[in-house]
């Protein structure tokens, strides 16, 4: 959608012209709901979440200055929504990979030792998309919030800066962090076959 | 730089987040560091495997549920904003100040009366205005529609919301044909003959109903849908308190697609229909499309699992089992793609607007609105002597003291 084309939406949405709002709707929906799908793992959660950030943003667009642009304001509800939602879940949830693998970047505990095991694991093993799924689902919220903003949506540090209303350096940290982690996860679960060779090289110098 | 600072860096470096200077000097390290760069490309391969998860297309119904809830809740604001824009004549009480000089007073009067004359006045067109009139809304809010009447007719029935791939070569049917098609007319199509016709249907009602009716005309709706097989996907009903009291209610309901037809019939009777809509559009070459890159992938499928029987390296079977990883992949987004059309031809949509006569905002007529300006503008002169006056009469009353003690210093 043109960027003018988006303000004037705006504009006229936030005077209370539902057929703009039920424009914008369509634009970002589908968007949104893939963000918070992502962060929540949960459709019927997901759509809930979607439902809510129009709500919101319905509610509190008259006020919106345009300080910002609308498609960060809008993720940024939706990313503080979704992370809402993860924190009301979060006491009945279990936090687990299904092998004990630290997070932190020292701990990576599963090596690849015994060729047969291995190649067991491999047939057994989920395949490589939900893999990552899985793998995203048990990622910390705030360090999947960057990556889905950073590799899934594509947003540069600066907008997720804006959008997670935090510093670029936190963006960077929190980037460079969740993606040595998962970087490790990966490793260790062997389902990227280009990990099969990996030699003991594995820790950072 | 040490290869502990450049580990720091790399995924910055990787997303082309770095300045001039540390981009170079990280890109001059990797020139010399195999370590690093074999760092990097897991991290590049982390990235583009984020990369390459697929957008996922949401179920149908949540463009309906969002518009419902967004609907509801504007009918609602509507309501309340209406209600705190009314002006409130027991709350206004006028002092005078207890001076007794001629002068003033007669000023202060003079004042007074313009102020209650202008405050009585614009009472007086406002009850006016809502006896004879639209009801007036919130100042510059006029045109704000309330909940799905104000929807624009095409908008809302958009195809937008249909899984990827669909919406390009939708055969679109105009609204009318929404009465009823039977089956082998359509059957002309060689590529889907013999095939049951997948049709999506969106139907929309908005029904009038007498005052205090909308509670117990949409519960005789929601039981209609229910006695249909089908469900309601949310409902809003608004209620607003004030002069005059008036409810509106919405709901979006899924109907079993065979069913659509008498539903409506029979909501229908329960109010004056001030709008109907049906619009469908049909989806078998999609679905038929979809059925056989299925049937293709789970062929492939198959192959691969024998293949991989016959694996003797690990190697090989990496690699069989990354390209079979990848056909079921496209298995599930396929077979997801064909339930979800599967499901929305099954289940009709249909959205329900019930509002009580006259609480409808209709949009004023050439008069209504020189009127309607009219009647806004008294009452922004009115509310803006109201909020002037007071620094007026201080003025007005410093004046006419110090005028009084320059005339007669000797008095005090
Ligand atoms: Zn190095």
């Amino acid at each position: 959608m043109a960027l003018q084309n988006e303000e004037a939406l705006v504009e006229r949405a936030s005077r209370g012209d539902l057929s703009a709002f039920e424009a914008l709707v369509r634009a970002y929906e589908t968007k949104l709901y893939n963000v918070a799908l992502r962060m929540v793992s949960d459709s019927e959660d997901a759509m809930d979440i979607v439902q809510e950030v129009f709500l919101k943003a319905h509610q509190a667009l008259p006020g919106f200055r345009g300080d910002s642009k609308f498609s960060t304001w809008i993720y940024r509800i939706c990313m503080n929504a979704s992370l809402d939602h993860l924190r009301r879940r979060k006491k009945a949830q279990v936090y687990s990979l299904d092998a004990p693998v630290e997070f932190s970047d020292s701990e990576v505990q599963r090596q690849v030792e015994d060729p047969v095991d291995s190649t067991e694991d491999l047939v057994e093993a989920k395949f490589l998309g939900e893999k990552l799924f899985a793998i995203l689902d048990d990622l910390e919220p705030h360090y999947r919030a960057v990556l889905i903003l950073c590799d899934v949506q594509g947003y540069s540090y600066q907008e997720i800066a804006e959008i997670l209303d935090t510093s670029l350096g936190t963006v960077k940290s929190r980037i460079h962090r969740a993606r040595n982690i998962l970087r490790k996860l990966i490793a260790a679960e062997q389902i990227l076959p280009s990990y099969v060779k990996q030699d003991g090289r594995r820790d950072e110098a | 730089m040490t290869c502990r600072e450049v580990a720091e860096l790399l995924s910055s470096y990787l997303d082309d987040e770095l300045d001039p200077e540390a981009h170079g000097l990280v890109e001059a390290h990797l020139q010399t560091c195999r370590h690093c760069n074999a760092v990097l490309e897991e991290l590049r391969q982390v990235k583009s495997a984020l990369q390459s998860l697929p957008v996922l297309e949401p179920p149908p119904e949540l463009h309906a549920r969002i518009m419902g809830a967004v609907a509801g809740a504007q009918a609602a604001q509507a309501e309340v904003e209406e209600l705190e824009t009314s002006p409130k004549p027991g709350r206004l009480r006028w002092k005078l100040p207890s001076l007794r000089r001629g002068g003033f007073r007669r000023v202060a009067l003079a004042l007074a009366a313009c102020l209650v004359i202008m405050i009585l006045s614009s009472a007086g067109t406002l009850f006016w205005a809502r006896r004879y009139d639209a009801p007036l809304t919130s100042k510059g809010e006029a045109d704000r529609s309330m909940g799905v009447p104000g929807l624009e007719g095409e908008q809302f029935f958009g195809m937008a919301e249909m899984p990827s791939g669909v919406e390009g070569e939708a055969i679109q049917r105009s609204g009318e044909s929404g009465a009823e098609w039977s089956g082998e007319d359509y059957f002309t199509d060689a590529a889907t003959a013999g095939i049951e016709r997948k049709l999506i249907r969106r139907a929309r009602l908005t029904l009038e109903v007498s005052q205090g009716g909308v509670d117990d005309v949409s519960r005789q709706a929601i039981h209609i849908v229910r006695s249909y097989q089908g469900y309601v996907e949310s409902s809003s009903m608004s209620v607003a308190e004030g002069s005059q009291r008036s409810t509106a209610f919405y709901m979006t309901a899924r109907v079993p697609s065979e069913h659509l037809d008498l539903a409506i019939d029979e909501i229908s009777v329960l109010g004056r229909v001030t709008q109907e809509d049906i619009a469908e559009q049909d989806v078998t070459e999609q679905y038929v499309d979809l059925e056989a890159r299925i049937k293709h992938k789970v062929q492939q499928e198959q192959r691969l699992l024998q293949i991989m029987g016959n694996a003797n390296t690990v190697g090989e079977l990496l690699q069989v089992e990354g390209e079979l990883a990848r056909v079921r992949t496209e298995i599930e987004t396929l077979k997801g793609k064909q339930n979800v059309l599967e499901k929305s031809s099954a289940m009709s949509f249909l959205s329900v607007n019930i509002a009580e006569e006259g609480s409808r905002r209709s949009s004023p007529s050439y008069w209504g609105k020189i009127w309607k300006a009219f009647v806004e503008a008294w009452q922004d002169l009115a509310m803006f002597l109201a909020r002037v006056a007071p620094a007026a009469i201080l003025l007005v009353a410093g004046f006419f003291l110090v005028r009084r003690v320059m005339r007669k210093p000797g008095n005090g």
